[in-house]
């Protein structure tokens, strides 16, 4: 028993070092980047790793280190953002629904369940398709993909945290709702958003990552992972490093998200099972 | 029984629907003018007269209420226009393409399953140990890999360095293979996690403790108690994964350059071919909702419980 729980803290500790690391050199880029990531140089093109350039160049000899970190910038906020915005839209209606019940309830269940028979890949596919590719389209569209998630999770929290017996109390001395729903509900459910979210990331820079290896999402010459292996496809049989260090990026960060939510998985901080 | 169908059908159709009063907004939001961007295509100057009178063709200069009346109309008939590009109907060149998008997501299930039962199966007999940490790697790592980047692996190994395999194109079994463990390598190493910690569950149950003192060979017990009955719940995952495949084609044919319907679509966003992407998403919602229903048949036969309710 011991021993297994151990195993588990070095899991979670690695997990968030991980990330603490890649969110740090994302920071740090500026000073720690050998070259500038937009710098073109073509008599440099598909060097292989050395020494003036750590992980090579690509198809038009920029550095792929210094792409790779400028990446962690834009993929990861970009991620945030998209976490941020998909929680602005679900945090009131889970908390609502979830709370009051009733018709409302009911309406946004049938249009969740729509939204979530369809696979996050295709209906991202079809919005960003429709709407046109490109960066804010592609925010729009993992938005409406992913909110509903978020919805059924708050409120499911919301109405395991309504049958404590505090609530009732809560409720029995007179607190308005919208003090009950502040000063009670969302200090007990913040924390297992927190931890939802956070595995959610890891799975936000798939899609990020997918989209933009597609030319659907974020736009070349911007250094971002998914752009640089949709710009490796032509050349990586010659030159296999122009795929390999950009994927090692993308599988370091979702894994280490991967790692800091399994962790809670096992310990069934009531994050619901995912497909 | 038969209330329980017409509810579901219902529901089903409902769907559609709203998946077509989504699309319909979403093309009206939409930047870009469908007139100029079918002339643009077609290499004709886009004169003002000439959108005009084109715009008059389309039924563009119809209110949106009967514009969006005959869109429904045109989704239910499956008349969904035609492709700016080849100007043969939509539905067609979908249609002709579907059956290399089902071979594939269905070799992709299976090396999903396969992968499950495996993995699953060995981790579950040796569940401490070497063998059991490798298995939880893999979960972690089949969840974090993205597939296109274990396409170019494994074309950079099979193809490029040892020349085993064919890297693009459809053709025998030896296409199909790494297109296949692409797609369904890292979701049955996800799932096998899952078959785990099923059989292990199951070990404890009375009927599992029974036979045992009953003096069943381990072997008899695994396989035909634990095993079965741990695989159920697996099982009922299957429908959910056999879409999440066909989603998950759009970046495995794209790389593999394998000519179904996810790679069509991207080429057709790229040419901003409206009607071949508007009907993209009426299509798969009717082939999610067939896959949906096809799930519920399958459940019903198989489990008795729900044919009495």
């Amino acid at each position: 028993m011991r021993t297994l729980f151990q195993k588990k803290n070095t899991s979670l500790l690695l997990g968030i070092s991980l990330f603490a690391v890649i969110v740090l050199l994302g920071l740090l880029a500026p000073w720690l980047a050998p070259h500038n990531p937009l710098q073109v140089n073509l008599s440099n093109r598909l060097l292989s790793p050395s020494g003036e350039y750590p992980f090579g160049t690509d198809h038009l000899g920029r550095c792929i280190l210094s792409r790779i970190l400028y990446g962690i910038r834009t993929t990861v906020s970009i991620a945030f953002v998209i976490l941020g915005l998909s929680l602005c839209i679900s945090l009131p209606i889970g908390l609502l629904t979830g709370y009051f019940g009733g018709r409302t309830d009911h309406f946004f269940m049938r249009l969740m369940d729509g939204t979530l028979a369809f696979p996050d890949f295709v209906l991202t596919i079809a919005i960003v398709g429709i709407l046109g590719p490109g960066f804010t389209n592609m925010i729009i569209a993992i938005v409406i993909v992913r909110w509903a998630n978020y919805v059924r999770l708050i409120r499911g929290l919301v109405l395991k945290v309504s049958k404590e017996d505090f609530l009732i109390t809560a409720r029995m001395s007179g607190n308005s709702h919208m003090r009950i729903m502040r000063r009670y509900i969302l200090p007990q459910i913040a924390a297992p958003i927190a931890v939802f979210s956070t595995l959610d990331i890891g799975k936000i820079v798939l899609l990020i990552a997918g989209l933009s290896f597609l030319g659907l999402g974020v736009q070349p010459p911007t250094p971002e992972w998914g752009v640089m292996l949709h710009d490796a496809t032509r050349y990586f049989q010659l030159a296999p490093h122009v795929m390999i260090f950009p994927g090692l990026a993308i599988v370091s960060f979702v894994l280490s998200c991967q790692l800091i939510g399994d962790r809670f998985k096992e310990q069934n901080v009531h994050v619901p099972k995912e497909v | 029984m038969l209330r329980f169908w017409l509810e579901r059908v219902a529901q089903m159709l409902l769907v559609i629907f709203c998946v077509a009063t989504l699309t319909f907004i979403l093309m009206r939001v939409s930047p870009g003018d469908p007139a100029r961007i079918l002339l643009t295509t077609h290499n004709i100057p886009a004169s003002q007269e000439a959108i005009d009178a084109l715009r008059e063709e389309m039924g563009l200069t119809d209110s949106l209420w009967s514009q969006y009346i005959r869109w429904l109309g045109d989704v239910f008939t499956w008349q969904w226009g035609t492709s700016y590009m080849s100007k043969e109907p939509v539905a067609g060149e979908l249609l002709k393409r579907l059956p290399a998008t089902l071979e594939l997501a269905s070799a992709g299930a299976l090396v999903m399953l396969l992968a499950t039962c495996l993995i699953g199966l060995v981790t579950a007999i040796f569940s401490t140990g070497l063998l059991d940490r490798m298995g939880r790697l893999m979960a972690l790592l089949g969840a974090s890999i993205p597939s296109f980047w274990l396409g170019f692996l494994l074309i950079y190994f099979f193809s490029v360095r040892l020349g085993w395999l064919p890297s693009m194109g459809r053709g025998g079994l030896a296409h199909l293979l790494m297109p296949a463990v692409t797609l369904g390598l890292g979701l049955g190493a996800v799932y096998a996690r899952v078959l785990r910690t099923n059989m292990l569950e199951m070990n404890n149950q009375n009927f599992v403790k029974a036979s045992r003192a009953r003096g069943l060979s381990k072997g008899r017990i695994l396989i035909f108690q634990v095993f079965k009955h741990a695989f159920l719940p697996i099982l009922s995952m299957l429908g959910t994964s056999f879409a999440f495949m066909l989603g998950g084609n759009v970046i495995v044919e794209t790389i593999f350059s394998w000519p179904g319907v996810g790679k069509y679509i991207i080429e057709a966003i790229t040419a901003r071919d409206y009607p071949v992407i508007q009907g993209y998403v009426v299509f798969t919602s009717f082939l999610f909702v067939a896959i949906h229903l096809a799930v519920e048949v399958f459940y019903v036969r198989l489990d008795p419980r729900l044919r009495a309710s």
